[in-house]
């Protein structure tokens, strides 16, 4: 499995028919449409829409550029391909308190019912609970993007900036 | 005076019309596939729909540890720290008695106890409120009076369905959550428009076997599957069956493979 | 188990037209078959397909396409059988 680059960003286009310099990084296979989606910190990502998930993520990310809402992408950096999509939520902060396994936190968002979880395995852990205990304490609102099963806390941004780039891993 | 449990019946049935497919998950379906999160839109959404059609529900509210279990989550299970749906006051033999509209937990209006009890607590605070608070827990979207927050939280909920339903585990339900009933031999899913093959041998000969297929995946609006069966006399006593099922939509679907035998 | 007559219907000569019969609770296994009422021996009168839609989590929606194999109309019972 090759490096990944995670990235949460506002969409600045999305060109329906990819160029040809992008469709060159990817292996061509028939039937493939290349989309390009072109974020407004200057990256760039391809989707395969003639499938799922491509064609699915392509629906989501559609509908966050129209709301001007950030996306959580990851793509594969040798080929440009986004391989996960994911929807930051803007989240006030409520309790951030001990989880049951006490090894980890457990943080309300205050527009949302379910339970969210911030693993201190997670390499970001440390910077991650400080930017939530300062929006708690500020009464600021901040972009939470969580696993899509467990609800693992996977990126979390102010919500005064939309825009960065995360760490290969 | 409260209503019948036909009336009640019937504005669940209205309501839950609305549920979405998960792939396409198109507005202004109801996400009820999506049972982690999103209450409060779909309790809103569900007030609105069912006072147009002329009835006046209220909501409740409970807090506590809640823990519910789901074949619509793949790990099976939702952990909430609130959960909110509509109620409607139901006539029955001892007096008008508060039921739930909830389709994302049950398939029919139940009581609100039983509502209460499935939740996992032993001891939840429960607060009724008319159907006008939006949010109970977050003071500066206690009203909605226009829609526009439950528009955005339904939207919300949608994209995060069609990102489950995309994934690795498919669609709702998870089969992992599942047990197989009586009469179903396997579980399946077939991607959009795909047509694929099973089959299932070691059979009696001498049984007369009927094949069907039922989808689990719920997506009103048209056929979703269709099959064929074809039939292997495998051995003297032993036939194998060969079932092709056909997806005829653009989304992901699971489904039974069930039998009968007729003898 | 037990069986029934869900409808009844007429196909033109040649055609191929689609019924569906929705509220079917989807836990009950349900098959579908025809069976024309109008007499013409000496060949197959009528062809049909199933296919099924999962409306919501307690009911389902049958959809059964019928094909008329003859150059006549033919008056037809649209038949079922729960199976369990």
């Amino acid at each position: 499995m090759g490096d990944v680059t995670s990235l949460v960003d506002t969409i600045a286009t999305i060109e329906e028919a990819a160029p040809e310099q992008l469709k060159a990084r990817v292996r061509q296979e028939a039937g493939q449409q290349l989309v390009a989606i072109r974020f407004a910190g200057g990256s760039v990502g391809v989707l395969d829409v003639s499938a799922s998930p491509g064609s699915v993520w392509a629906s989501v990310l559609r509908n966050l550029h129209e709301l001007a809402q950030p996306v959580y992408v990851e793509i594969n950096p040798a080929t440009d391909l986004i391989t996960q999509v994911l929807q930051p939520k803007l989240q006030p902060v409520g309790a951030i308190e001990p989880a049951e396994n006490r090894a980890d936190m457990r943080v309300e968002f205050l527009r949302s019912h379910s339970r969210h979880f911030l693993r201190r395995t997670h390499p970001r852990y440390a910077a991650m609970l400080q930017l939530l205990r300062e929006a708690q304490a500020k009464n600021l609102s901040v972009w939470v993007t969580d696993s899509l099963n467990t609800h693992e806390i996977l990126d979390v941004r102010p919500s005064q900036t939309s825009g960065g780039k995360s760490e290969t891993r | 005076m409260g209503i019948s449990f036909q009336r009640a019946r019937e504005l669940f049935d209205l309501v839950n019309s609305k549920v979405c497919c998960p792939s396409s998950a198109n507005a202004p379906c109801i996400p009820f596939l999506y049972p982690d999160d999103g209450c409060w839109g779909r309790a809103h959404e569900m007030c609105r729909l069912i006072m147009a059609a002329g009835d006046l529900p209220r909501k409740i509210w409970i807090q506590g540890n809640l823990r519910v279990a789901s074949s619509n989550q793949p790990t099976c299970l939702v952990q909430w720290s609130w959960h909110v749906a509509p109620t409607l006051q139901v006539s029955t033999w001892s007096g008008d008695q508060p039921y739930v509209i909830d389709p994302a937990l049950f398939q029919e209006p139940v009581p609100q106890h039983v509502w209460a009890g499935i939740q996992g607590d032993p001891a939840p605070t429960l607060t009724p409120t008319g159907p006008e608070i939006f949010h109970l827990f977050y003071a500066p979207d206690t009203y909605d009076p226009t829609y526009a927050k439950t528009n955005t939280v339904l939207n919300t909920y949608r994209n995060e369905l069609k990102l489950r339903a995309a994934s690795g585990d498919g669609p709702p339900p998870y089969f992992s959550c599942m047990s197989r009933g009586r009469g179903v031999q396997w579980f399946g899913m077939l991607e959009p428009n795909a047509t694929r093959r099973w089959f299932t041998w070691g059979w009696p000969a001498s049984w007369h076997v009927f094949w069907t297929v039922m989808p689990v995946t719920p997506c009103p609006g048209g056929p979703q599957l269709a099959w064929r069966v074809a039939a292997e006399r495998a051995s003297a006593s032993d036939c194998t069956y060969w079932v092709t099922v056909t997806n005829l939509t653009g989304d992901r679907v699971k489904f039974e493979g069930r039998y009968n035998v007729l003898n | 188990m037990w069986t029934g007559v869900q409808w009844t219907g007429t196909i033109g000569p040649n055609q191929t037209q689609r019924w569906f019969t929705w509220g079917w609770p989807a836990n009950e296994h349900v098959v579908w078959y025809l069976m024309p009422r109008t007499p013409r021996p000496g060949a197959p009168e009528l062809d049909w397909d199933v296919a099924v839609e999962r409306a919501n989590a307690a009911h389902c929606t049958y959809w059964i396409t019928v094909k008329n194999l003859t150059g006549g109309s033919v008056d037809f019972e649209g038949r079922f059988a729960v199976l369990g």
